[in-house]
């Protein structure tokens, strides 16, 4: 393990870092910045979007990431990158396996918290006339909202352990949750392989063996959208999509169990890392060296909630595909699974012969064409990538590059990114007016509080349709398509 | 001495909450007050809510007052009631003993995933003590 904690004079570790333009749509902060930085940091951008990223912490908070023992190339930040706690939540950071750290922080706590979409035969005009009372549906079905999802469906201990350790093609095969098709089209086949259910606490267990199957609450949602731009025809068909098409987008994690799995690794990092030598600028930094038994005790318990999170989402799929089957039959009302992929979690890829533990918090896994692990269908086009808006707005289907390989540890955005606090949100939105009017513009919503509406509100992000062409002028993800919601039921 | 309170303050993306008292045992009195608080609008009695007994023990102040937040988190979720009011028996800088009884909230409104250590402090003045912690929502 690299020396570390090298002492900050109270000015140098609060200065405000000012990126400076490295490219198009790339800025940096140099290592000099702060004598404690390993590695540069690096922010995909354009003008407008680098003025909103400086306006909070989150600048600052990739520079402690740089500080990370073992951090390779660089702290990289999304365009949709905002302050967090620990890691800035649109950050990026590959540590090398051979000397490297793993930090829980890094993830976050909700672990393999991601994206799903399905796409069916329906048109708009099909479906416009029931959203209402389909959206009305799948909300009785599906357990939402945070105090009110207790629960339909629960499982024995060891049908947990199961989950957790063989995730969603146990599900499917073992408990019929889903098609057997479904398990080709998710990142890792829909199950971390490393992953160990004695790594995962009891108290954890207590938190999800019940919410299987739920969407939990804040940013947290199931929309039914309609595609209404298409990028480009070939891909989009490649995937389903066409201008017209109908599509089920599912955004949730892992639940109390990912978070509680989060709780007790950084407790018990934040307790040991001084054995091995680390200090961090902030103690939500906590790490331990990944080779180091903390290290890999994590890694495995991360693997295992994201599994667990994997199986959220195959579980709420399932519960929606039953409604749209008894709305439209069986064959009229199918629902095929594009692609499920998450924002949260530590994956070892390797660059340029180098084995790196890539942390991704609040960013995409988007590998290009020529890798090996996408799918068949989709080699030769890339992995697919969504991008939420917020309620009200579009959100993206996009393509991974072989380009992001090298320009961003082979990651991309994961949605628009936060611009406001909840509070201001609340101050300035007024959750039953926001309400009528989502409705007055042909989008169904459930939502039980008005408060939280309000904590979400559109005007709450940034501009997803800045931040997507970034993404794509910068050449790590490309654009495929675009949705807009026509119901949306909020967790 | 300084007044009992909290406030609950913006971030981005999370809910910061700053807590001052006099006493140890009012801080995580007010932790408790302002973890309520951003879970829910108001809360009443729950009819046969059974008081939980809580013994914890951290390496500081600042993981204390994180496991505290913790605790009552996992609680939440456990019984779908909030623990506004908690009773603290024994409050030092590295133990902690409380009963907590749950309430009925009248609207939920923002989850808690869990306290953090980002920006977290604990300090003792000569009027009493100061804490922030940033809790993820």
């Amino acid at each position: 393990m690299e020396p570390t904690g090298e002492s900050l004079s109270p000015r140098d570790r609060h200065a405000k870092p000012a990126p400076v333009r490295s490219g198009e749509r790339t800025w940096e902060v140099d290592p000099s910045f702060r004598p404690d930085m390993r590695v540069p940091v690096r922010v995909f951008a354009d003008e407008e979007l680098i003025e909103q990223i400086g306006r909070d912490r989150s600048l600052w908070q990739l520079v402690n990431v740089s500080t990370l023992p073992g951090i390779a190339r660089a702290a990289l930040g999304m365009p949709d990158i905002h302050e967090g706690y620990g890691f800035p939540v649109g950050g990026v950071a590959g540590t090398r396996v051979s000397d490297g750290v793993i930090s829980p922080g890094g993830i976050g706590f909700d672990i393999n918290c991601g994206v799903r979409l399905l796409v069916s035969e329906l048109t708009l005009d099909e479906i416009r006339p029931v959203a209402e009372p389909l959206l009305h549906e799948i909300s009785r079905t599906v357990p939402a909202g945070f105090g009110r999802s207790r629960r339909k469906f629960s499982l024995e201990r060891r049908q947990l352990d199961a989950l957790l350790e063989h995730g969603v093609p146990w599900l499917v095969e073992e408990m019929g949750f889903g098609l057997p098709e479904d398990l080709h089209f998710m990142e890792s086949g829909g199950v971390l392989s490393w992953a160990r259910a004695d790594r995962v606490s009891e108290r954890a267990k207590n938190r999800g063996h019940d919410q299987v199957g739920t969407l939990g609450g804040g940013n947290h949602f199931l929309e039914i959208e309609v595609v209404d731009a298409v990028y480009d025809e070939r891909a989009a068909a490649e995937l389903g999509l066409r201008k017209g098409g109908i599509t089920v987008l599912i955004h949730t994690g892992s639940r109390g169990l990912g978070h509680q799995v989060c709780t007790d690794s950084v407790k018990h990092m934040d307790a040991v890392m001084a054995r091995y030598g680390i200090e961090v600028p902030d103690r939500q930094l906590a790490c331990a060296p990944f080779s180091s038994p903390p290290g890999q005790d994590y890694f495995a318990a991360m693997a295992a909630a994201a599994n667990f999170a994997f199986g959220n989402r195959q579980m709420i799929a399932h519960m929606v595909r039953g409604v749209f089957a008894r709305q439209f039959g069986e064959s009229k009302g199918h629902l095929r699974l594009v692609y499920d992929v998450g924002h949260n979690t530590a994956k070892v890829e390797r660059f340029d012969g180098e084995e790196l533990v890539v942390h991704r918090k609040g960013a995409t896994r988007a590998f290009g064409p020529s890798s090996p692990e996408l799918p068949a269908p989709y080699r030769g086009i890339g992995q697919p990538i969504f991008i939420p808006g917020s309620m009200g707005t579009h959100s993206y289907v996009l393509l991974g590059t072989d380009a992001a390989q090298d320009l961003s540890l082979a990651s991309t955005c994961h949605g628009a990114g936060r611009a406001m606090s909840r509070a201001q949100s609340k101050r300035e939105v007024h959750g039953a007016e926001l309400r009528r009017q989502l409705e007055a513009d042909g989008i169904a919503i459930r939502c039980p509080s008005n408060a939280e509406l309000a904590e979400e509100a559109p005007s709450a992000y940034k501009d997803v349709d800045r931040v997507v062409q970034v993404v794509h002028e910068a050449g790590i993800a490309r654009k495929v398509a675009r949705v807009r919601p026509i119901g949306v039921l909020k967790g | 001495m300084i007044a009992p309170g909290h406030r609950i303050e913006g971030h981005t993306s999370e809910v910061r909450l700053a807590l001052q008292a006099p006493t140890l045992r009012e801080l995580y009195e007010q932790a408790a007050a302002a973890l309520s608080g951003v879970m829910c609008l108001g809360s009443r009695p729950a009819p046969g809510a059974r008081p939980l007994d809580v013994r914890l023990e951290a390496r500081d102040a600042a993981a204390l007052l994180v496991d505290w937040l913790d605790e009552l988190i996992y609680q939440v979720e456990q019984t779908g009631l909030v623990f506004p009011a908690p009773k603290i028996h024994v409050a030092s800088a590295r133990r902690l003993h409380a009963t907590i009884t749950g309430e009925e909230p009248v609207e939920w409104k923002t989850p808690v995933k869990a306290a953090t250590f980002h920006d977290l402090r604990v300090e003792e003045g000569d009027d009493g003590f100061r804490a922030v912690v940033v809790v993820d929502v």
